[in-house]
């Protein structure tokens, strides 16, 4: 018995097989990225690169999927790889304890995706910008408060740029996450990160949807 | 007429979700808003992030952008955390 053959009937074989080989380039393992981390491993992606400078904090308890006392003080990157490696012995992981700007491009190679899962709006531009150079689509996603963002960001498309162009404040500056935001959010990422790979058709490619679970409202914007 | 929709903390906070209003400049169509909904702040109109017709209007000029008859005007706020 396989652990991913309950991923079956929704995928087939052959798609579960391309997500194994897909190589993951993860940044942020705060709210959202600890459960994108957790559902990267349980969908059976045996390749993923993760990229915090930070540690884990009493603050991050509240919503952050791999914080606990016991590991408060430790590198996000260490304390999810090897929780990462429990779920999915098989899986290969490399870890950058230190901010994605200051990483050589040239360590950068070999990916077939990236995921924001960052907590400030000047790295998910410049993850647009690496995606761009790298040629390699981005998963977008952003929370605050009750509300979030998720989009697939083609190479070129510099949607994020346009988003953010203004530095306004955004929603996570007035309120904090709960943590059924990054959850959710987290997991509609993944679920396009799944259709992206396995050719599936999405909704969301150079589009961006916001996510509304005060009023359970959902908009897709950008034509 | 104009379809003027709100998503978001702007949503959220007025508990307003759409409403109707004249054609005009952004800025026109705000005093519209604002006279049905006074509690509805100038601070939250100049904060928010506006789209016409999905597409983003850029802040710097968007007070004076010209929505036309039958356009969707969307009042957002987005949001940058993770």
């Amino acid at each position: 018995m396989d652990q991913f053959e309950e991923n079956l009937g929704i995928l087939t074989i052959e798609e579960l097989e391309s997500i194994k080989y897909s190589n993951v380039l993860l940044i942020g393992l705060g709210g959202l990225g600890g459960y994108i981390a957790n559902s990267l491993a349980r969908l059976g992606v045996t390749s993923m690169t993760l990229v915090d400078f930070d540690i884990f904090q009493l603050t991050n308890l509240n919503r952050q999927l791999f914080s606990m006392h016991s590991n408060l003080g430790m590198n996000k990157t260490e304390v999810i790889q090897i929780a990462i490696k429990k779920i999915n012995p098989k899986c290969q992981i490399s870890i950058f304890n230190q901010k994605i700007e200051a990483i050589d491009l040239d360590h950068l190679g070999g990916f077939d995706l990236i995921i924001d899962a960052v907590d400030n709006i000047e790295t998910k531009c410049y993850l647009e910008n690496l995606g761009e150079r790298l040629n390699i689509p981005l998963i977008h996603g952003a929370v605050g408060g009750w509300y979030g963002q998720v989009g697939i960001i083609l190479p070129g498309s510099k949607l994020l740029n346009k988003l953010y162009e203004d530095n306004q404040q955004g929603i996570e500056k007035i309120q904090k996450s709960p943590t059924f935001t990054p959850a959710i959010v987290a997991n509609i990422m993944i679920a396009e990160m799944v259709k992206l790979i396995t050719k599936k058709p999405s909704a969301l490619i150079n589009k961006i949807m916001l996510i509304d679970l005060l009023n359970h409202q959902y908009k897709i914007l950008f034509k | 007429m104009v379809l003027v929709k709100f998503f978001n903390l702007i949503r959220s906070n007025h508990n307003v979700e759409q409403l109707l209003v004249e054609p005009g400049t952004v800025q026109q169509i705000i005093i519209q808003i604002r006279e049905l909904h006074p509690q509805i702040t100038q601070k939250e109109f100049h904060d928010a992030v506006l789209f016409v017709n999905n597409e983003k209007v850029m802040h710097l000029n968007r007070f004076n952008v010209q929505i036309k008859d039958h356009d969707e005007l969307i009042f957002t706020n987005f949001v940058g955390g993770g």
